[in-house]
Protein backbone atom coordinates (compact mmCIF):
# COMPACT_ATOMS: atom_id res chain seq x y z
CA UNK A 1 0.00 0.00 0.00
CA UNK A 2 1.47 3.74 -0.90
CA UNK A 3 2.26 5.95 1.96
CA UNK A 4 -0.40 8.48 0.93
CA UNK A 5 -3.19 5.66 0.70
CA UNK A 6 -1.69 4.09 4.01
CA UNK A 7 -1.74 7.75 6.12
CA UNK A 8 -5.23 8.10 4.53
CA UNK A 9 -6.69 5.11 5.77
CA UNK A 10 -5.00 5.94 9.78
CA UNK A 11 -7.01 9.76 9.38
CA UNK A 12 -10.17 7.55 8.07
CA UNK A 13 -9.93 5.37 11.58
CA UNK A 14 -8.63 8.19 13.41
CA UNK A 15 -11.90 10.32 12.20
CA UNK A 16 -14.39 7.66 13.03
CA UNK A 17 -12.47 6.63 16.29
CA UNK A 18 -13.28 10.20 17.63
CA UNK A 19 -16.62 10.29 16.13
CA UNK A 20 -17.30 7.44 18.56
CA UNK A 21 -15.92 8.53 21.34
CA UNK A 22 -18.12 12.26 20.95
CA UNK A 23 -20.79 10.16 21.10
CA UNK A 24 -20.09 7.99 23.85
CA UNK A 25 -19.66 4.88 21.93
CA UNK A 26 -16.17 4.01 22.25
CA UNK A 27 -14.51 1.59 23.83
CA UNK A 28 -11.50 2.78 23.76
CA UNK A 29 -12.02 6.10 25.45
CA UNK A 30 -9.10 5.98 27.91
CA UNK A 31 -6.55 5.36 24.95
CA UNK A 32 -8.00 8.90 23.12
CA UNK A 33 -7.56 10.85 26.54
CA UNK A 34 -4.36 9.80 26.82
CA UNK A 35 -3.44 10.99 23.56
CA UNK A 36 -5.40 14.27 24.26
CA UNK A 37 -3.52 14.63 26.83
CA UNK A 38 0.14 13.69 25.77
CA UNK A 39 0.00 14.92 21.67
CA UNK A 40 -0.22 18.58 20.92
CA UNK A 41 -1.94 17.60 17.82
CA UNK A 42 -4.81 15.66 18.79
CA UNK A 43 -6.78 18.43 20.34
CA UNK A 44 -7.13 20.06 17.06
CA UNK A 45 -7.99 16.93 15.28
CA UNK A 46 -10.44 16.41 18.00
CA UNK A 47 -12.19 19.78 17.98
CA UNK A 48 -11.97 19.74 13.55
CA UNK A 49 -14.57 16.19 14.53
CA UNK A 50 -16.55 17.93 16.83
CA UNK A 51 -17.04 20.57 14.26
CA UNK A 52 -17.98 17.66 11.88
CA UNK A 53 -20.19 15.85 13.96
CA UNK A 54 -22.21 19.24 15.19
CA UNK A 55 -22.34 20.25 11.25
CA UNK A 56 -24.06 16.53 10.29
CA UNK A 57 -26.28 16.98 13.29
CA UNK A 58 -27.31 20.15 11.93
CA UNK A 59 -27.26 19.33 8.66
CA UNK A 60 -29.95 16.22 9.58
CA UNK A 61 -27.40 13.72 8.52
CA UNK A 62 -27.37 11.30 11.96
CA UNK A 63 -29.16 8.54 12.41
CA UNK A 64 -31.70 8.73 14.54
CA UNK A 65 -29.74 6.54 17.28
CA UNK A 66 -26.56 8.99 16.42
CA UNK A 67 -28.70 12.01 16.89
CA UNK A 68 -30.03 10.76 20.59
CA UNK A 69 -26.79 9.48 21.47
CA UNK A 70 -25.61 13.26 20.19
CA UNK A 71 -28.57 15.44 22.26
CA UNK A 72 -27.78 13.26 25.43
CA UNK A 73 -24.15 12.67 25.71
CA UNK A 74 -22.45 15.61 23.58
CA UNK A 75 -24.82 18.34 23.35
CA UNK A 76 -24.14 18.89 27.39
CA UNK A 77 -22.85 22.36 28.18
CA UNK A 78 -23.60 26.00 27.30
CA UNK A 79 -20.39 25.41 24.87
CA UNK A 80 -21.66 23.09 22.66
CA UNK A 81 -24.92 24.74 22.57
CA UNK A 82 -22.94 27.73 21.00
CA UNK A 83 -21.45 25.46 18.69
CA UNK A 84 -25.01 24.06 17.31
CA UNK A 85 -25.80 27.52 17.20
CA UNK A 86 -22.76 28.79 14.85
CA UNK A 87 -22.94 26.05 12.94
CA UNK A 88 -26.96 26.61 11.67
CA UNK A 89 -25.67 30.18 11.09
CA UNK A 90 -22.81 28.70 8.93
CA UNK A 91 -24.96 26.43 7.24
CA UNK A 92 -27.74 29.31 6.71
CA UNK A 93 -25.17 31.22 5.69
CA UNK A 94 -23.32 28.98 3.23
CA UNK A 95 -26.97 28.15 1.24
CA UNK A 96 -27.14 31.75 0.62
CA UNK A 97 -23.92 32.60 -0.70
CA UNK A 98 -23.22 29.51 -3.35
CA UNK A 99 -19.99 29.33 -4.75
CA UNK A 100 -19.92 28.61 -8.84
CA UNK A 101 -18.27 25.45 -9.29
CA UNK A 102 -14.93 25.33 -11.39
CA UNK A 103 -15.20 23.16 -14.18
CA UNK A 104 -12.61 20.36 -13.32
CA UNK A 105 -9.87 21.18 -15.30
CA UNK A 106 -8.21 18.72 -17.94
CA UNK A 107 -5.28 17.46 -16.09
CA UNK A 108 -2.09 18.01 -18.05
CA UNK A 109 -0.47 14.51 -18.46
CA UNK A 110 2.54 15.54 -16.20
CA UNK A 111 -0.09 16.61 -13.40
CA UNK A 112 -1.30 12.68 -14.22
CA UNK A 113 1.72 11.03 -13.69
CA UNK A 114 3.04 12.98 -10.55
CA UNK A 115 0.12 11.97 -9.12
CA UNK A 116 0.84 8.21 -10.10
CA UNK A 117 3.44 5.88 -7.84
CA UNK A 118 6.85 5.73 -7.46
CA UNK A 119 6.61 2.13 -9.14
CA UNK A 120 4.28 2.85 -11.74
CA UNK A 121 6.40 5.91 -12.87
CA UNK A 122 9.28 3.68 -12.81
CA UNK A 123 7.91 0.69 -14.72
CA UNK A 124 6.58 3.26 -17.34
CA UNK A 125 10.24 4.88 -17.65
CA UNK A 126 12.01 1.59 -18.04
CA UNK A 127 9.24 0.71 -20.63
CA UNK A 128 9.87 3.51 -22.33
CA UNK A 129 13.80 3.34 -22.06
CA UNK A 130 13.65 -0.27 -24.05
CA UNK A 131 11.20 0.19 -26.42
CA UNK A 132 13.04 3.22 -27.50
CA UNK A 133 15.93 0.90 -27.60
CA UNK A 134 14.12 -1.37 -29.55
CA UNK A 135 13.17 1.14 -32.17
CA UNK A 136 16.92 2.38 -32.31
CA UNK A 137 18.35 -1.36 -32.95
CA UNK A 138 15.14 -1.74 -35.27
CA UNK A 139 16.34 1.14 -37.01
CA UNK A 140 20.03 0.28 -37.27
CA UNK A 141 19.27 -2.90 -38.59
CA UNK A 142 16.98 -2.07 -41.01
CA UNK A 143 19.70 0.65 -42.46
CA UNK A 144 22.53 -1.96 -41.97
CA UNK A 145 20.63 -4.80 -44.20
CA UNK A 146 20.85 -1.75 -47.17
CA UNK A 147 24.28 -0.83 -46.62
CA UNK A 148 27.22 -1.95 -48.63
CA UNK A 149 29.84 -3.74 -46.90
CA UNK A 150 31.71 -4.33 -49.81
CA UNK A 151 31.80 -3.45 -53.52
CA UNK A 152 34.44 -5.82 -55.06
CA UNK A 153 35.11 -5.80 -59.07
CA UNK A 154 35.21 -9.09 -60.28
CA UNK A 155 36.69 -9.87 -63.96
CA UNK A 156 35.85 -12.78 -66.34
CA UNK A 157 38.12 -15.76 -65.55
CA UNK A 158 38.60 -18.75 -68.44
CA UNK A 159 38.56 -21.33 -65.58
CA UNK A 160 35.67 -23.84 -64.60
CA UNK A 161 34.18 -23.28 -61.51
CA UNK A 162 36.46 -25.09 -59.38
CA UNK A 163 39.05 -22.14 -59.64
CA UNK A 164 41.89 -21.29 -62.17
CA UNK A 165 45.27 -19.51 -62.12
CA UNK A 166 43.75 -15.81 -61.08
CA UNK A 167 43.61 -15.35 -57.08
CA UNK A 168 40.50 -15.05 -55.90
CA UNK A 169 39.25 -12.14 -54.09
CA UNK A 170 38.39 -12.84 -50.57
CA UNK A 171 35.50 -10.92 -48.84
CA UNK A 172 35.09 -10.64 -45.21
CA UNK A 173 31.43 -11.23 -44.44
CA UNK A 174 29.55 -8.50 -42.25
CA UNK A 175 25.77 -7.08 -42.37
CA UNK A 176 24.70 -5.65 -45.46
CA UNK A 177 24.94 -6.59 -48.74
CA UNK A 178 27.84 -7.16 -51.24
CA UNK A 179 27.79 -5.39 -54.30
CA UNK A 180 29.89 -6.86 -57.57
CA UNK A 181 30.82 -5.22 -60.25
CA UNK A 182 31.10 -8.05 -63.38
CA UNK A 183 33.32 -7.11 -66.72
CA UNK A 184 31.39 -8.00 -69.41
CA UNK A 185 32.92 -10.11 -72.31
CA UNK A 186 34.56 -7.65 -74.99
CA UNK A 187 31.74 -9.25 -77.26
CA UNK A 188 29.28 -7.85 -75.43
CA UNK A 189 27.57 -5.60 -77.15
CA UNK A 190 24.72 -2.48 -75.23
CA UNK A 191 21.59 -4.31 -75.95
CA UNK A 192 23.05 -7.97 -75.19
CA UNK A 193 20.50 -9.38 -72.20
CA UNK A 194 21.97 -11.23 -69.59
CA UNK A 195 20.93 -13.63 -66.35
CA UNK A 196 23.07 -13.83 -63.68
CA UNK A 197 23.52 -17.09 -61.50
CA UNK A 198 25.33 -17.24 -58.37
CA UNK A 199 26.63 -20.76 -57.24
CA UNK A 200 28.52 -21.99 -54.36
CA UNK A 201 30.48 -25.29 -55.00
CA UNK A 202 28.55 -27.16 -57.31
CA UNK A 203 25.06 -26.09 -56.82
CA UNK A 204 22.98 -23.17 -57.50
CA UNK A 205 22.19 -20.70 -54.73
CA UNK A 206 20.17 -18.45 -56.89
CA UNK A 207 19.96 -15.72 -59.88
CA UNK A 208 20.71 -12.54 -59.36
CA UNK A 209 18.88 -9.45 -60.35
CA UNK A 210 21.26 -6.84 -61.96
CA UNK A 211 20.87 -3.51 -60.62
CA UNK A 212 22.99 -1.24 -62.95
CA UNK A 213 24.53 -1.80 -66.06
CA UNK A 214 26.62 0.42 -68.29
CA UNK A 215 28.89 -0.80 -71.44
CA UNK A 216 31.31 -2.29 -69.72
CA UNK A 217 29.80 -3.81 -66.82
CA UNK A 218 26.79 -4.67 -64.41
CA UNK A 219 26.39 -4.77 -61.14
CA UNK A 220 24.69 -7.35 -58.69
CA UNK A 221 23.86 -7.10 -55.04
CA UNK A 222 23.77 -10.28 -52.37
CA UNK A 223 22.12 -9.83 -49.41
CA UNK A 224 24.90 -10.99 -46.03
CA UNK A 225 21.79 -13.32 -45.34
CA UNK A 226 21.97 -14.75 -48.43
CA UNK A 227 26.23 -16.01 -47.87
CA UNK A 228 28.15 -18.05 -45.67
CA UNK A 229 31.49 -18.81 -45.48
CA UNK A 230 33.34 -20.70 -48.98
CA UNK A 231 33.99 -20.24 -52.25
CA UNK A 232 31.64 -18.89 -54.90
CA UNK A 233 31.11 -18.56 -58.85
CA UNK A 234 29.11 -16.27 -60.76
CA UNK A 235 27.30 -17.40 -64.42
CA UNK A 236 26.15 -14.86 -67.16
CA UNK A 237 24.10 -16.43 -69.14
CA UNK A 238 23.18 -14.30 -72.50
CA UNK A 239 19.05 -14.23 -73.96
CA UNK A 240 18.78 -14.49 -77.51
CA UNK A 241 15.98 -12.64 -79.31
CA UNK A 242 14.47 -15.65 -80.20
CA UNK A 243 14.58 -16.77 -76.75
CA UNK A 244 17.55 -19.04 -76.78
CA UNK A 245 20.06 -19.16 -74.00
CA UNK A 246 23.45 -19.18 -73.84
CA UNK A 247 26.17 -19.75 -71.66
CA UNK A 248 29.50 -16.96 -71.38
CA UNK A 249 32.68 -19.01 -71.60
CA UNK A 250 34.39 -18.79 -67.65
CA UNK A 251 32.76 -17.29 -64.61
CA UNK A 252 33.48 -15.15 -61.47
CA UNK A 253 34.93 -16.43 -58.76
CA UNK A 254 35.26 -15.16 -55.13
CA UNK A 255 35.36 -16.17 -51.38
CA UNK A 256 34.09 -15.22 -48.15
CA UNK A 257 35.74 -15.93 -45.15
CA UNK B 1 -18.13 19.55 43.14
CA UNK B 2 -17.33 19.92 46.47
CA UNK B 3 -14.08 21.41 46.98
CA UNK B 4 -11.87 19.43 49.35
CA UNK B 5 -9.02 21.60 49.38
CA UNK B 6 -7.59 25.06 47.87
CA UNK B 7 -4.51 25.46 46.99
CA UNK B 8 -2.08 28.14 48.46
CA UNK B 9 0.48 30.49 46.55
CA UNK B 10 3.10 27.84 47.45
CA UNK B 11 1.77 24.19 46.71
CA UNK B 12 1.07 26.18 43.22
CA UNK B 13 4.07 26.92 42.84
CA UNK B 14 5.49 23.88 43.61
CA UNK B 15 2.94 22.40 40.77
CA UNK B 16 4.38 24.19 38.42
CA UNK B 17 8.17 23.36 39.18
CA UNK B 18 7.00 20.20 38.99
CA UNK B 19 5.51 20.26 35.54
CA UNK B 20 8.59 22.34 33.76
CA UNK B 21 11.54 23.97 35.57
CA UNK B 22 11.34 26.64 33.39
CA UNK B 23 8.53 28.91 34.76
CA UNK B 24 6.85 30.61 31.51
CA UNK B 25 7.16 26.97 30.04
CA UNK B 26 5.27 25.52 33.25
CA UNK B 27 2.68 28.17 32.49
CA UNK B 28 2.10 26.62 29.37
CA UNK B 29 2.04 23.07 29.96
CA UNK B 30 -0.24 24.05 33.35
CA UNK B 31 -2.55 25.90 30.42
CA UNK B 32 -2.29 22.89 28.33
CA UNK B 33 -3.52 20.53 30.94
CA UNK B 34 -6.25 22.33 31.99
CA UNK B 35 -7.98 23.17 28.42
CA UNK B 36 -7.70 19.63 27.67
CA UNK B 37 -9.42 18.08 31.16
CA UNK B 38 -12.10 20.38 30.66
CA UNK B 39 -12.53 18.94 27.35
CA UNK B 40 -12.43 15.23 28.54
CA UNK B 41 -15.21 16.34 31.25
CA UNK B 42 -17.33 17.59 28.24
CA UNK B 43 -16.58 14.38 26.01
CA UNK B 44 -18.03 12.46 28.84
CA UNK B 45 -20.97 14.58 28.91
CA UNK B 46 -20.11 16.66 32.28
CA UNK B 47 -22.16 19.97 32.30
CA UNK B 48 -19.71 21.51 34.67
CA UNK B 49 -16.32 20.71 32.95
CA UNK B 50 -14.34 24.02 34.04
CA UNK B 51 -14.92 23.04 37.52
CA UNK B 52 -14.45 19.19 37.10
CA UNK B 53 -10.86 20.53 35.56
CA UNK B 54 -10.04 22.72 38.31
CA UNK B 55 -11.19 19.97 40.74
CA UNK B 56 -8.61 17.76 39.52
CA UNK B 57 -5.83 20.28 38.92
CA UNK B 58 -6.27 21.15 43.21
CA UNK B 59 -6.38 17.68 44.19
CA UNK B 60 -2.89 16.78 41.98
CA UNK B 61 -1.44 20.12 43.61
CA UNK B 62 -2.73 18.77 47.22
CA UNK B 63 0.21 15.98 46.03
CA UNK B 64 2.75 17.79 44.26
CA UNK B 65 4.86 17.52 47.60
CA UNK B 66 5.08 13.83 47.41
CA UNK B 67 4.55 13.42 43.66
CA UNK B 68 7.79 15.23 42.73
CA UNK B 69 9.78 13.00 44.28
CA UNK B 70 8.30 9.90 43.83
CA UNK B 71 6.37 10.01 40.79
CA UNK B 72 7.91 9.18 37.42
CA UNK B 73 6.68 9.62 34.02
CA UNK B 74 4.59 12.55 31.88
CA UNK B 75 3.02 14.24 34.25
CA UNK B 76 -0.05 15.09 32.44
CA UNK B 77 -0.83 11.22 32.72
CA UNK B 78 -1.10 11.58 36.60
CA UNK B 79 -3.80 14.21 36.33
CA UNK B 80 -5.61 11.84 33.64
CA UNK B 81 -5.94 9.28 36.82
CA UNK B 82 -6.81 11.77 38.84
CA UNK B 83 -9.50 13.01 36.11
CA UNK B 84 -11.28 9.67 35.76
CA UNK B 85 -11.52 8.83 39.75
CA UNK B 86 -13.63 12.60 39.99
CA UNK B 87 -15.55 11.23 37.28
CA UNK B 88 -16.82 8.62 39.00
CA UNK B 89 -17.08 10.21 41.76
CA UNK B 90 -19.12 12.67 39.63
CA UNK B 91 -21.22 9.96 37.87
CA UNK B 92 -22.59 8.73 41.56
CA UNK B 93 -23.57 12.47 42.17
CA UNK B 94 -25.62 12.92 39.34
CA UNK B 95 -27.32 9.71 39.24
CA UNK B 96 -28.79 11.13 42.77
CA UNK B 97 -29.78 14.11 41.46
CA UNK B 98 -32.87 15.12 39.44
CA UNK B 99 -32.08 15.51 35.93
CA UNK B 100 -31.14 18.58 34.20
CA UNK B 101 -34.29 20.02 31.84
CA UNK B 102 -32.76 20.46 28.00
CA UNK B 103 -31.58 23.89 26.86
CA UNK B 104 -34.52 26.20 25.51
CA UNK B 105 -34.59 26.65 21.95
CA UNK B 106 -32.72 29.67 20.56
CA UNK B 107 -34.37 32.53 19.28
CA UNK B 108 -35.03 33.86 15.51
CA UNK B 109 -33.90 37.22 16.28
CA UNK B 110 -30.27 35.71 18.33
CA UNK B 111 -29.93 33.60 14.59
CA UNK B 112 -30.64 36.68 12.80
CA UNK B 113 -27.82 38.84 14.65
CA UNK B 114 -25.24 35.61 14.34
CA UNK B 115 -25.98 35.43 11.05
CA UNK B 116 -25.26 39.91 10.04
CA UNK B 117 -22.18 39.70 12.25
CA UNK B 118 -20.99 36.35 10.09
CA UNK B 119 -21.48 38.15 6.95
CA UNK B 120 -19.35 40.81 8.28
CA UNK B 121 -16.89 38.47 9.57
CA UNK B 122 -16.72 36.40 6.32
CA UNK B 123 -16.21 39.76 4.01
CA UNK B 124 -13.39 40.37 6.38
CA UNK B 125 -11.44 36.85 5.40
CA UNK B 126 -9.48 37.16 1.83
CA UNK B 127 -11.61 36.65 -0.95
CA UNK B 128 -9.40 32.91 -1.58
CA UNK B 129 -9.88 32.28 2.37
CA UNK B 130 -13.86 32.63 1.80
CA UNK B 131 -14.04 31.35 -1.08
CA UNK B 132 -12.54 28.27 0.46
CA UNK B 133 -14.64 28.32 3.60
CA UNK B 134 -17.53 28.76 1.52
CA UNK B 135 -17.18 25.62 -1.04
CA UNK B 136 -15.89 23.78 1.61
CA UNK B 137 -19.02 23.70 3.95
CA UNK B 138 -21.05 23.34 0.33
CA UNK B 139 -23.43 20.47 -0.45
CA UNK B 140 -24.18 17.27 1.52
CA UNK B 141 -23.28 13.69 2.48
CA UNK B 142 -21.02 12.25 -0.43
CA UNK B 143 -21.39 15.33 -2.65
CA UNK B 144 -19.78 17.27 -0.20
CA UNK B 145 -16.80 14.35 0.08
CA UNK B 146 -16.30 14.51 -3.99
CA UNK B 147 -16.29 18.60 -3.81
CA UNK B 148 -13.94 18.24 -0.57
CA UNK B 149 -11.56 16.05 -2.65
CA UNK B 150 -11.76 18.57 -5.44
CA UNK B 151 -10.78 21.46 -3.40
CA UNK B 152 -7.80 19.60 -1.60
CA UNK B 153 -6.72 18.59 -4.93
CA UNK B 154 -6.70 22.29 -6.11
CA UNK B 155 -5.18 23.90 -3.64
CA UNK B 156 -2.48 20.56 -3.29
CA UNK B 157 -2.86 19.34 0.17
CA UNK B 158 -4.18 16.11 1.20
CA UNK B 159 -8.38 16.22 2.23
CA UNK B 160 -6.67 15.86 5.81
CA UNK B 161 -4.93 19.03 5.94
CA UNK B 162 -7.93 20.75 4.28
CA UNK B 163 -9.91 19.57 7.18
CA UNK B 164 -7.79 21.24 9.51
CA UNK B 165 -7.27 24.39 7.89
CA UNK B 166 -11.62 24.97 7.36
CA UNK B 167 -11.89 24.14 10.74
CA UNK B 168 -8.76 26.83 12.00
CA UNK B 169 -10.76 29.90 10.42
CA UNK B 170 -13.56 28.35 11.34
CA UNK B 171 -12.78 28.89 15.01
CA UNK B 172 -11.35 32.29 13.67
CA UNK B 173 -15.37 32.94 12.65
CA UNK B 174 -16.84 31.46 15.57
CA UNK B 175 -14.59 34.11 17.66
CA UNK B 176 -15.46 36.75 15.95
CA UNK B 177 -19.37 36.81 15.49
CA UNK B 178 -19.20 35.78 19.14
CA UNK B 179 -17.01 39.16 19.68
CA UNK B 180 -19.74 40.78 17.11
CA UNK B 181 -22.29 39.95 18.57
CA UNK B 182 -21.18 40.82 22.34
CA UNK B 183 -20.02 44.69 20.91
CA UNK B 184 -24.15 44.58 19.62
CA UNK B 185 -25.32 44.05 22.73
CA UNK B 186 -22.92 46.43 25.03
CA UNK B 187 -24.39 49.23 22.16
Amino acid sequence: MAWGKLLMAWNQNDEHALRQYLLGQSGEFQKIEQRLLVEDEFLEDLEAAEAHLVDEYVAGELTQAEREQFEQHFLTGPAREQDVKFARVMRRYVTAHPVEKKQPERQPWWQFWSGQSWVLRAAVAVLAVVAIAGLVWVYQTRNASFQTFATVNLTLSSGNRAGGAAPVPKIQLRPGTLKLNLQLPDNSTPTTNYRVKLFKGDGEVKTLEIVERNAQSISVVIPSAQLSRGRYAIELTTLGANGVEQLVNGNYQFAIE
Amino acid sequence: MKKDWTPTQEAFDSLLIWLDADREQAGRKYEAIRLRLIKIFACRGCREADELADETINRVTAKVAELSKTYEGDPALFFYGVAHKLHLEYIRKISQSPPVPPPPPASDDGDNAAYDCLDQCMRELPAPTREMVLRYYQENKQAKINDRKRLAQELGIGVNALRIRAHRIRVQLQKCVEACIAQAVLQ
